[in-house]
């Protein structure tokens, strides 16, 4: 059986200036699934996703989507097809005046049946509650709306893979807990998630993460294992739940501590 | 010397696309030394609020009634780095105090106090603003504002987009900076933990009108209101009022950070003593 | 209220497809271009104002608009007053208000999108020579970059500002300011240009390909109509004009 989504042995390096390229990157995704990938700014985490979705080809290694190379120009479009990515700056993505015509971009591009386009835009406003918005202009909405937007414009074409790169950036915190619900249930419908960010806290639901530092994958493991090494994480560049960064600054070392209510018991019982 | 506002109001109505924010009456002060929060939920009118102190936007009504003399609030925006044109750093920080008509030692001078403020490597002082890391690149933003010796420094979202190493370097150099000067601060962030780590007194904006001027440990009793605004408490103190709640000989000492700290350090302590504890 | 913007409203003009508008807009035109007769321009001054009043477009429009060219007018005016008798200098400033005046209307009667959407309907007998779709696309992008580079524009100079940017100042430092000002922008330009073409061509859109639209003008009767009139109205205008 085909392995739908696979990264071997993957290296980038941008021309002439001294940015994080990535090196020698090997993952192989199986469907469904939510993986996250930490790391600080600066690791090369956003190369690295727009190597996964086919925007930037690798220097050395090959990046497969179903199949399907990312360094050959004639299947780009089918890879195009099964991996949708929404950027860290929403608005920097939108190309249309209204809210509708912005989600039905995609799939203008994919059918010219007005009614599928219709029936497809419908259903996306739906799913992420933006019937109320439909009318208006996609830079005229609050963060938490782009952001919600930028999800629909991707969604809507059904892609197998999303690919989101710090989606909670600038929001506030009934809005993160929005979009970390409507990510999280991808899921379900079989969908496969990968999640670029500095935060352990917002990708605790994740099967798998790997940490990035400097462009190379330096470890792989489950979100809980991860909150059990604080240190290391730290060390890392990685953003600790407040609770936990909190536990490892008072010494507070033999269990692992992810909120605050777990804080509160350790500190006084 | 002081700033004071009386019942300021900005409206700007919908310029067509755009929202923006608005104030409705208000007034606040600040003194020289100073170290005060300004916190609100992303569009609150932070940025307007800070625009008006600075000079740069005129308020629709009510005034400035104590003016700061020109040239001594010093604001940095959001995302700052958008306005890096420079083709290095060095320059990039020498542009504020060259507009300013100084000698061409004093501007060099004033470079080199502000990038060394900022705590950035000297390696990195004269390639170009742009290659640097996002963190690095807020430093030389603040740089560029220190520079031209403000008397108070106006500080907006100063940790949007920043990772974990990037805010603990810019907490640290602002803490030095309030040590070694008397700069006075307002700070405008969504983010309360960061203003705590570096304010004594926190005001609450939310939609344009401020509910709450008090210090922290005033705020740690207004919770309630704080969540209907859509507001957190810092996590430190949240924390202190769990563990009050939980039956923890905990003192009030809560109106700065280090207060918080060494609170938790002496609870720990305690609790390591009861034997039951993990340790 | 900008003299050059979408006026919504719901009158039968703006029902109307976008292709018809462009056909009334350009059968006036060339009849603004080709009529000498000062009656005749003042004629269609007229028709021009009945335009307006069944788009239930304001008159203050329509002279904010001349407002908006007041230089170019006065120009023309001077110019041809200088050169021939008063009665075709008037003639003339009247030719260069209704074009202007039309064009107006149009830009009030019809959505931008939409707007974009019928000149690439027409231009389609062209898509051998000319890259319709492409200049469609890139139309509409235009449209919805620029107020956004409006808005960073504002917020780069008003961060330049804080750093003691004088725009008055003496020519070394206004040079300097000026430069603090565009590169900025520049580089934001650039960085969303980039941003945008990632982000389309990740969702399938392939330049010159044929693609779907969400909505697509709908001719109607009513349109066919309007067109005929307004084609009997421009044939009967050029005989009346080779009767005399």
């Amino acid at each position: 059986m085909e392995r739908f989504f696979v990264l071997d042995d993957v290296s980038y390096c941008y021309p002439g200036t001294s940015k994080a390229g990535v090196c020698q990157v090997n993952l192989d995704l199986e469907p469904g699934t939510f993986l996250a990938v930490l790391g600080a700014n600066g690791s090369g985490k956003s190369t690295l996703a727009r190597l996964c979705c086919g925007l930037l080809k690798p220097s050395s290694g090959r990046a497969l989507v179903g199949g399907y190379a990312t360094d050959q120009d004639e299947e780009l479009k089918y890879i195009y097809e099964q991996v949708g990515i929404v950027f860290q700056h929403p608005e920097n993505q939108f190309v249309a005046s209204t809210v509708e015509r912005e989600i039905a971009f995609g799939v203008e591009n994919r059918t010219r049946s007005s009614q599928t386009i219709r029936t497809a835009v419908d259903e996306a406003l739906s799913r992420f509650g933006l019937n109320a918005l439909k009318t208006a202009q996609p830079q005229s909405l609050s963060g938490g709306e782009k952001r919600l937007l930028s999800l629909a414009d991707i969604w809507v074409l059904k892609p197998k893979l999303i690919i989101v790169d710090e989606p909670l950036a600038m929001l506030d915190p009934g809005a993160r807990k929005r979009i970390t619900h409507l990510l999280a249930e991808l899921k379900t419908t079989g969908q496969s998630l990968i999640w670029f960010t500095h935060g352990i806290a917002e990708v605790s639901a994740a099967d798998r993460v790997l940490v990035m530092v400097d462009g190379r994958v330096v470890w792989s493991g489950t979100p809980a294992a991860l909150l059990a090494m604080p240190a290391q994480a730290s060390a890392w560049g990685i953003t600790l739940p407040p609770a936990t960064q909190i536990a490892f600054d008072l010494g507070i070392t033999k269990r692992a501590i992810t909120n605050e209510n777990e804080l509160v018991s350790a500190l006084w019982k | 010397m002081e700033i004071k506002l009386a019942d300021i109001s900005v409206d700007f109505g919908r310029s067509g696309e755009q929202k923006e924010e608005a104030l409705k009456k208000v007034s606040l002060r600040l003194k020289a030394g100073e170290a005060v929060a300004l916190l609100g939920p992303i569009g609150s009118g932070k940025s307007t609020l800070l625009r008006v102190i600075a000079g740069l936007i005129k308020p629709v009504s009510g005034s400035l009634s104590v003016k700061p003399p020109e040239g001594t609030v010093g604001l940095s925006i959001q995302e700052p780095q958008r306005g890096f044109f420079a083709e290095t750093v060095r320059e990039e920080v020498a542009f504020g105090p060259e507009n300013q008509d100084l000698p061409s030692a004093e501007v060099d001078l004033r470079v080199d106090w502000a990038l060394t403020a900022v705590n950035l490597n000297p390696a990195k002082w004269e390639v170009s603003p742009l290659h640097l890391s996002g963190g690095e690149q807020r430093r030389v933003a603040l740089a560029a504002t220190l520079a031209m010796k403000p008397r108070f420094l106006l500080l907006d979202e100063p940790t949007i987009g920043l990772d974990s190493p990037g805010y603990q370097a810019l907490t640290a150099v602002l803490q030095k900076l309030k040590a070694e000067t008397d700069i006075g601060l307002l700070v405008a962030s969504h983010d309360p933990d960061f203003l705590y780590a570096l304010t004594e007194r926190v005001l609450v904006l939310v939609g344009g009108k401020l509910y709450v001027d008090t210090s922290w440990g005033g705020l740690a009793g207004q919770e309630e209101v704080l969540a209907s605004l859509g507001l957190q408490l810092p996590f430190l103190l949240s924390l202190l009022r769990r563990l009050q709640e939980a039956g923890a000989p905990v003192e009030s000492t809560q109106d700065r950070i280090d207060g918080a700290w060494a609170e938790l350090s002496r609870l720990r302590r305690a609790g390591k003593k009861g034997a039951t504890g993990d340790e | 209220m900008n003299s050059l913007n979408y006026f919504p409203a719901d009158s039968y003009w703006h029902l109307r497809d976008p292709r018809l508008k462009l056909l009334v807009v350009i059968g006036g035109t060339t009849l603004a271009l080709t009529e000498n007769r000062l009656g005749g321009q003042l004629f269609l001054l007229i028709v021009v104002g009945g335009l307006y009043l069944s788009a239930q477009l304001p008159w203050k429009r329509g002279w904010r608009t001349l407002l908006t060219f007041r230089w170019l007018l006065l120009i023309t005016l001077l110019l041809n007053l200088w050169t021939g008798p008063p009665v075709t200098a008037f003639a003339y400033l009247l030719r260069l208000s209704n074009i202007l005046l039309l064009s107006s209307w149009l830009l009030g009667v019809t959505e931008t999108l939409t707007f974009i959407a019928g000149l690439e309907l027409l231009l389609h007998p062209f898509r051998r020579v000319l890259p319709v779709g492409e200049i469609a696309m890139v139309l509409g992008l235009a449209l919805s970059f620029f107020p956004l580079l409006l808005e960073e524009a504002g917020e780069i100079m008003l961060a330049q500002r804080a750093r003691g940017v004088n725009l008055q100042a003496k020519w070394s430092k206004k040079i300097r300011g000026l430069l603090a000002m565009v590169i900025p922008l520049f580089i934001a330009a650039l960085r969303r240009a980039l941003a945008i073409a990632q982000a389309m061509e990740a969702r399938g859109y392939v330049p010159g390909a044929p693609r779907g639209a969400l909505y697509t003008p709908q001719w109607q009767k009513k349109d066919t109509l309007s067109a005929v009139l307004t084609l009997l109205l421009v044939l009967v205008w050029w005989g009346e004009k080779f009767v005399h």
